[in-house]
């Protein structure tokens, strides 16, 4: 019955070190990836062991990395970007019933007031931008930016609409942008994740952490969420009585251990447990290093408005610069807090509102800057979006007549800009006279990744990962999606 | 090409290999092509130009062109042929170019259509939703190798695919295996000695497992993802709530081996049952672990429906393996379920008490001492009973009485609230500020014995949102004789100085206690204000139902809740006031009754009565009723079986309570899944391509029984093959939360067949009955060491022929540590523990709750009773991929991440356990050897051998002569160089890989 060890071993002599280390580097890891699904083959054939080694894409790629500045909860459109002049004109008035007709909305009930825009709005730089008064700095950087006015999503609650935007899928489940991203590029600095996410504003996103899941992609490509406070990565440090040495002593033993395990199981995760270790190990340095923006000159974090020691915006659009200029592949900022219903203060357009935009105006100006200036806005693609727009009326909670003024979810029309990564400055795309549906040139979440994905150098219909019987994509195969050349450089 | 290419793969991957010379069979060959290339389009929520390819009434019908889509037996009069033929210039031609890769069908794609429609179109139901069909177990060609049938559908399958079963395993691997598998801990060396010189047999050793009460702990693991189980409430504010005895249920459950189908029934509808006992209706916490919304200005009916759906969509994850939910917006895009089986089945869960309030009603009150739980349902049946026998003298009474309406009625009540009065009718207006009173005078010369109060909602469309709850919070009547009114004004001005003396005497003695660092002393109480106006209180309430969080006769009491309906009112609602004696105001005096509202939060705001009448009667039997000799009687016990419980010592358990068949909810279709648009009134049932509801009265538990029914095709096969996943790696269908046409077939259809009526025929429904035949298989015996060439025939090992290896799951790599390092815990259940976690982990907005760990075995205890917060889970669970719990999660998919080391490195809680594991080796005699290879044996499972030692000592040596060489560095590790240097290794044993798998 039981068969002795000896004979085992035996049996697996041939398996030496120098087998490992080139099965390490070859089939065995190779094979991991490929047969991670169930039916066909991954589009990109991946090296278990390296993971994140960097790959290139379809094509030449504009852009080579990403910085998505993910505003949840879905500013209003109306109040920043989205110069409706009819709006006012149509303030106070009963909203009429063919707007209402087959509509759905999260809140409003009944027949709703129109609510014209609430901050005054000018024109800037050399593009003649509109922008409200509520970002008296972004008018510095609208001549690097593409405004996209006509965008659209099929869902009208934040966390679907969050996970369409990130996923192409309502559902939790499937693998984000970062993850598509990460899979296909690698990262070129193997001592951090390749795809970093970084919260501000108080809150997870709705969606919690299925935005920046691997779905069914490997979970090697999951966004790895970073604190700006305390540890940056929990468990970065080591515990005290450890020093790095020591550290690198009790590695050295496991590494030897596991390798021995692998020679005697065969097990390819074995592979991937080894490589892991090391990551970490590398990463207990750079990471720190990397999280550290005590180290900026003074004037750099002024720029930034950077609170040290904050949770803040700031804090991270000037880490997500730190990141991007060490070889981070795809960095994702969450700030939470644009829900402006009106159903109470912090929720309001004239109060909470304003603070989110204060929060954010001078944050993201200067990341635009500070890319431009170090020569990496070129080749770096920022975007900026909501899940979702705002409705033209003001909401009328459970029927009925509102303190505060706050509008609607809207997922028929909103605006994102992105800058830099290949992208044409200037706008693409109208909404109608009132800001509720986009109606020309219009762009849906899906276009948006597609577009995104070309600016990396991808056909999005080529990157694909075999899932459920289907060829799976991040712009989702039940929807159709196009690339938005008329925004390409 | 891609898709010829997957599609080709995909065929020789699956089990049902298409051979040419066999027809074409619908299931295995035609509908794959269908839900892959069709149905996104022409399904069930997109029916393109009318066309859908779901029912083959449809398939056969016409589409919006008139031309028939397929027509049995004639593939050249079939468009569907047709247009897949049409060259990729024309924009008929299907699939669209702009779909998909725009790639069209491959040719032999395009033969099995044809095929399939010239042999006539003949359709199949999905395999899923037929029932599982007795298998002949098969014959194999090896003879010396399967020990029981699940073997042999295994071994039949290798030797299809030319492969042969691996050796079997060293005994330790296949221990260390079972222990995980059965009770999430690793095997002692004294366990793994045992069995090595013979003195165990692994059958021995798996009903030894089978009856550790680890067992229950382990398995409850899995159910707590399943359940959505936590701590807190979720939502934004994530209060903490108490639905731990539930969990504690579900052990003991586990440990007792409680058949599946009872323990299926006890957890949908337990309460339901005849004679429920307590731990019935604890059973029932399983579907009030979902999230309850506190936040201000949420509907409560909105979340209240909210957790309905989330428990139709898990019910059906969990025990159907169905996407089902898809269904709550529209028909399924891809299994046969119309939008109206989803309501249908919803009815059967609309009718319980639970409301989205913030006090979690219905909550039970269970004994923290088990031994008084038959006291607990003594006193609950017996008060339930008294209650409502109660409660029905008057209900009984109320259809006998002839009531006139009381007509000349004037009501004042705030400035800002205008009172609309016909004749008996009143309707208020305006604002009504939360906590109002509403003063109506009563006509001159009124006589009666009871007065009746009917609500009435303020709109009667079925269709529109339920409007908010109205309750009586108080009512009362005073005879306002003007000189009583006039003296009493006098004394309450002198009391309510008195009072005010008082209060200021308070702060002062306040202030000077925190001068010295004290505790303030206990207020004075305020003396009462005048009962000087005449006041007649009633002295009982009958109501049209006892449903609600509250007591209809608490409106005979100020400052509490009361008669009425809560949160919400749904229709109509009646409450008759009795006084002691007949109520005969002479001419000139003035009667006022006055209703006082009390209920009122920032989420629900004042539940105030919009709409009512007033009638009353002289009917002298009401007197007679309140004075009765048997209400006394019943009123004592009732007070006496109330005090017994409350001087019962118990903690709140979430349990699921259906309202009363007199207030049962009405179920409407929500036209697009929306709560705001309700269609047509549906009829509860199941969907229609499943058997029908058991005979009887349509609720939760008929639901129950529904699905464990013999003729239900999913729950037995959904089951074994989650329990098939857990202990083998990966389901026999891998997508253990779909087994409808999107989720993957099955890898051995047959076997799961067999597994199902196994389980549900001669197991009993026994998951140890399951576990031992699985854990004792030769198929689970196999030694998981695989070669090169194995790994590349099957890399995932989905065809085993070898054993499986997996990592283990978050708590057991947390549990293993604190076993070996011993310093687990052996304490079961109870309140929610708080283990190490890093600072400001628990971020914590909305209340002051902290997370405190505590120098107690709380410390150490298995994983599974850590607290679970839904916005902020325990770390390093989340990192091992643990779930937030806040949707059912039928599966964690393992992963393999830097972040993984830095915790069982880095994490505090780790590092104390490597440290406790050094303190256990510095005490072993017999060196340094010794020591090394006792903690090996412990934390791997397996005997040291040369190489290891020789490893483990130079790692020792050499971590000691860096404590030696700095005395600071050592310092901080709190103990000596020894010492230190065996944390170190003990640290690294915790690391291995073969620690972190089983």
């Amino acid at each position: 019955m039981n068969l002795p060890r000896e004979a085992w071993n035996a049996h697996h002599q041939h398996v030496t070190r120098r087998h490992f280390l080139r099965d390490c580097t070859s089939g065995l890891g190779a094979l991991w990836l490929s047969l991670q699904g169930q039916a066909g083959t991954p589009s990109v054939g991946r090296d278990a062991a390296r993971p994140f080694a960097s790959m290139a894409p379809h094509f030449a790629p504009r852009a080579k990395r990403v910085i998505f500045l993910h505003m949840a909860g879905a500013p209003s459109h109306l109040e920043l970007y989205d110069h409706k002049p009819e709006l006012s004109r149509f303030d106070g008035k009963t909203c009429p019933q063919s707007y209402l007709d087959g509509k759905r909305f999260a809140f409003i009930q009944g027949i709703p007031k129109l609510l014209g825009p609430q901050f005054p709005f000018a024109q800037h730089g050399q593009t003649g931008a509109w922008l409200s008064d509520r970002l008296p700095h972004f008018r510095q950087v609208v001549d690097n930016v593409c405004f996209i006015k006509s965008l659209h999503t099929d869902q009208f609650n934040h966390a679907p609409a969050q996970l369409a935007m990130h996923t192409g899928f309502a559902t939790p489940g499937y693998p984000s942008m970062g993850s598509w991203v990460t899979y296909g590029l690698g990262s070129s600095n193997a001592e951090l994740p390749g795809f970093i996410v970084l919260l501000s504003g108080g809150k997870t996103p709705d969606s919690g952490k299925s935005a920046w899941g691997p779905g069914f992609l490997p979970s090697v490509y999951q966004g790895v969420q970073c604190r700006s406070k305390g540890d940056p990565v929990l468990y970065l440090g080591n515990p005290s009585g450890v020093s790095r040495d020591l550290r690198r002593l009790s590695l050295d033993a496991l590494d030897d251990l596991n390798r021995r395990t692998y020679q005697q199981v065969g097990d390819p995760e074995t592979l991937t447990r080894i490589s892991q270790y090391e990551t970490a190990f590398q990463m207990q340095v750079s990471a720190s290093e990397a999280f550290d923006i005590g180290r900026e000159p003074e004037v750099v974090k002024a720029a930034y408005g950077v609170k040290s020691g904050e949770e803040s915006f700031g804090n991270n659009c000037l880490l997500a610069r730190r990141l991007a200029e060490r070889g981070v592949r795809y960095i994702q900022l969450f700030h939470w807090g644009w829900d402006s219903h009106g159903a109470n203060e912090r929720e309001a357009l004239h109060s909470g509102f304003k603070r989110q935009c204060l929060d954010v105006d001078q944050a993201m100006t200067a990341l635009l800057l500070d890319l431009k200036q170090r020569g990496m806005l070129e080749d770096t693609l920022v975007v900026w979006a909501g899940e979702f727009g705002r409705t033209p009326m003001k909401e009328n909670r459970g029927g009925e007549v509102m303190e505060w003024a706050g509008r609607d979810h809207n997922p028929g029309a909103f605006t994102v800009w992105l800058a830099g990564g290949g992208v044409k400055p200037g706008f693409y795309g109208q909404s109608d006279d009132l800001g509720y549906e986009a109606v020309v040139d219009r762009v849906s979440v899906h276009d948006l990744k597609a577009t995104m994905l070309h600016l990396l150098g991808f056909d999005h219909r080529r990157l694909t990962y075999p899932f459920q019987g289907l060829d799976q994509r991040v712009t989702n195969v039940t929807k159709p999606s196009e690339v938005v050349t008329g925004i390409l450089a | 090409m891609g898709l010829l290419r997957s599609s080709l793969r995909l065929l020789a991957v699956l089990p049902l290999g298409l051979a040419t010379a066999t027809p074409v069979d619908f299931n295995r060959d035609v509908r794959p092509i269908l839900s892959r290339h069709c149905t996104s389009c022409h399904g069930g929520v997109k029916q393109a130009s009318g066309v859908s390819f779901l029912q083959r009434e449809k398939a056969l019908g016409s589409g919006k062109s008139g031309k028939p889509v397929v027509v049995a037996g004639r593939p050249e009069a079939s468009e569907l042929l047709r247009r897949v033929l049409l060259p990729d210039t024309d924009e008929d031609r299907m699939p669209p170019t702009d779909h998909g890769d725009g790639q069209r069908l491959a040719s032999a794609e395009v033969e099995i259509l044809r095929s399939w429609i010239s042999a006539g179109a003949i359709w199949g139901e999905h395999w899923a939703f037929i029932k599982p069909q007795p298998q002949a177990v098969p014959t194999v060609q090896r003879q010396d190798w399967a020990r029981g049938p699940l073997d042999r559908f295994i071994l039949r399958r290798l030797e299809e695919e030319t492969l042969s079963p691996s050796l079997e395993a060293p005994v330790a691997q296949w221990l260390r295996r079972a222990s995980f598998d059965l009770i999430g801990l690793p095997p002692t060396p004294e366990e793994i000695e045992r069995l090595t010189q013979g003195m165990e047999t692994p059958e021995e050793a798996v009903e030894r497992l089978l009856a550790s009460p680890r067992f229950g702990e382990r398995w409850a693991a899995p159910w707590l993802d399943l359940a959505r189980y936590a701590d807190t409430q979720g939502y934004e504010k994530d209060n903490t709530r108490e639905v731990w005895p539930w969990r504690d249920w579900l052990v003991r459950s586990l440990n007792a081996d409680l058949p599946f189908d009872q323990l299926t029934i006890r957890m949908l509808a337990g309460d339901l049952l005849p004679d429920a006992t307590l731990e019935d209706r604890i059973a029932t916490g399983f579907h009030r672990n979902t999230q309850t919304n506190t936040e201000g200005g949420t509907d409560d009916e909105e979340y209240r429906l909210a957790a309905v759906i989330d428990r139709v969509n898990t019910t059906w994850t969990v025990w159907q393996g169905t996407t089902f939910g898809c269904v709550q917006c529209h028909a399924h895009p891809y299994d046969p379920f119309p939008q109206e089986d989803y309501y249908r089945f919803l009815s059967l869960w609309n009718s319980t008490e639970d409301a989205d309030l913030a006090d979690e009603h219905p909550v039970l009150r269970v004994p923290k001492d088990p031994d008084r739980f038959q006291d607990i349902e003594r006193l609950d049946h017996e008060i339930l009973g008294l209650r409502t026998e109660l409660n029905d003298s008057g209900r009984s009474l109320v259809r006998q009485t002839l009531w006139q309406p009381l007509d000349g009625i004037s009501v004042t009540g705030s400035d800002e609230t205008r009172f609309v009065v016909a004749t008996n009718r009143v309707r208020v207006e305006g604002t009504v500020p939360n906590g109002a009173t509403f003063v109506i005078r009563l006509p001159d010369a009124t006589e009666f014995t009871a007065l009746r109060l009917d609500i009435l909602p303020r709109q009667s469309d079925p269709k529109r949102l339920p409007e908010n709850g109205a309750v009586v919070g108080h009512l009362w009547m005073e005879d306002e004789d003007p000189i009583r009114v006039a003296a009493a004004k006098v004394e309450a001005e002198r009391i309510n100085a008195d009072n005010e003396a008082l209060a200021a005497e308070d702060a002062k003695a306040a202030e000077e206690a925190k001068k010295a660092g004290k505790e303030a002393p206990r207020k004075q109480d305020p003396k009462p204000l005048p009962t000087g106006l005449d006041r007649i209180e009633f002295v009982a309430v009958y109501a049209d139902t006892l449903s609600g969080p509250f007591d209809p006769e608490e409106s005979l009491k100020p400052g509490r809740a009361g008669g009425g309906s809560f949160p919400k009112l749904f229709g109509p609602r009646w409450l008759v006031f009795v006084p002691k004696q007949p109520i005969r105001v002479t001419s000139g005096h003035t009667l006022r009754l006055r209703l006082k509202h009390e209920i009122f939060d920032a989420e629900t705001k004042g539940s105030i009565l919009h709409h009512f009448t007033l009638s009353t009667t002289s009917d002298p039997r009401w007197t007679g009723l309140v004075g009765s000799e048997r209400r006394q009687e019943l009123q004592d016990r009732l007070a006496k079986a109330r005090r017994e419980r409350e001087a019962i010592p118990a903690t709140g358990a979430l349990v699921m309570r259906e309202r009363p068949d007199d207030d049962r909810r009405e179920t409407r279709l929500f036209v697009r899944g929306n709560f705001m648009a309700k269609d047509v009134v549906v009829s509860p049932g199941t969907p229609r391509v499943f058997p029908p509801l058991p005979p009887g009265r349509p609720d939760r538990l008929s639901a129950g029984r529904w699905l464990v029914d013999p003729g239900n095709p999913l729950m037995a096969r959904v089951f074994v093959n989650r329990v098939w996943a857990d202990v083998f790696g990966a389901g026999i269908v891998e997508t253990l939360e779909d087994f409808g046409s999107t989720g993957q077939p099955p890898s051995h259809p047959e076997l799961l067949d067999f597994l199902a009526l196994r389980f549900q025929g001669d197991l009993g429904w026994s998951l140890k009955g399951l576990l031992r035949e699985y854990v004792l298989s030769s198929t689970y015996r196999q030694d998981h060491r695989v070669t090169p060439g194995l790994l590349a025939r099957d890399p995932r090992n989905r065809l085993l022929a070898r054993g499986p290896r997996t990592r283990l799951t978050a708590e057991m790599i947390r549990d293993q540590a604190l076993a070996v390092s011993g310093l687990l815990s052996a304490k079961m259940g109870g309140a929610p523990v708080m283990p190490q976690q890093p600072e400001g982990v628990w971020q914590v907005v909305y209340n002051g709750s902290q997370w405190v760990t505590p120098d107690t075995e709380d410390r150490h205890r298995r994983g599974l009773y850590t607290f679970w917060r839904r916005t902020s889970p325990y770390p390093s669970f989340l990192t091992f991929d643990a779930s937030s719990r806040e949707m059912c999660t039928p599966r964690r998919i393992p992963t393999s991440t830097p972040l993984q080391a830095l915790v069982t490195l880095n994490d505090p809680a780790y590092m104390e356990c490597a440290k406790a594991l050094a303190s256990r080796m510095e005490t072993l005699e017999g060196g340094r050897t010794r020591r090394l290879g006792w903690a090996w044996q412990r934390v791997t499972g397996t005997p040291i051998d040369a190489d290891i030692l020789g490893r483990l000592e130079s790692l020792h040596r050499n971590a000691l002569a860096r404590y030696e060489e700095d005395p600071g560095l050592l310092k901080e590790t709190g103990g000596g160089a020894d010492w230190a240097a065996s944390v170190v290794v003990a640290s690294t044993l915790l690391n291995l890989d073969e620690t972190l798998t089983k």
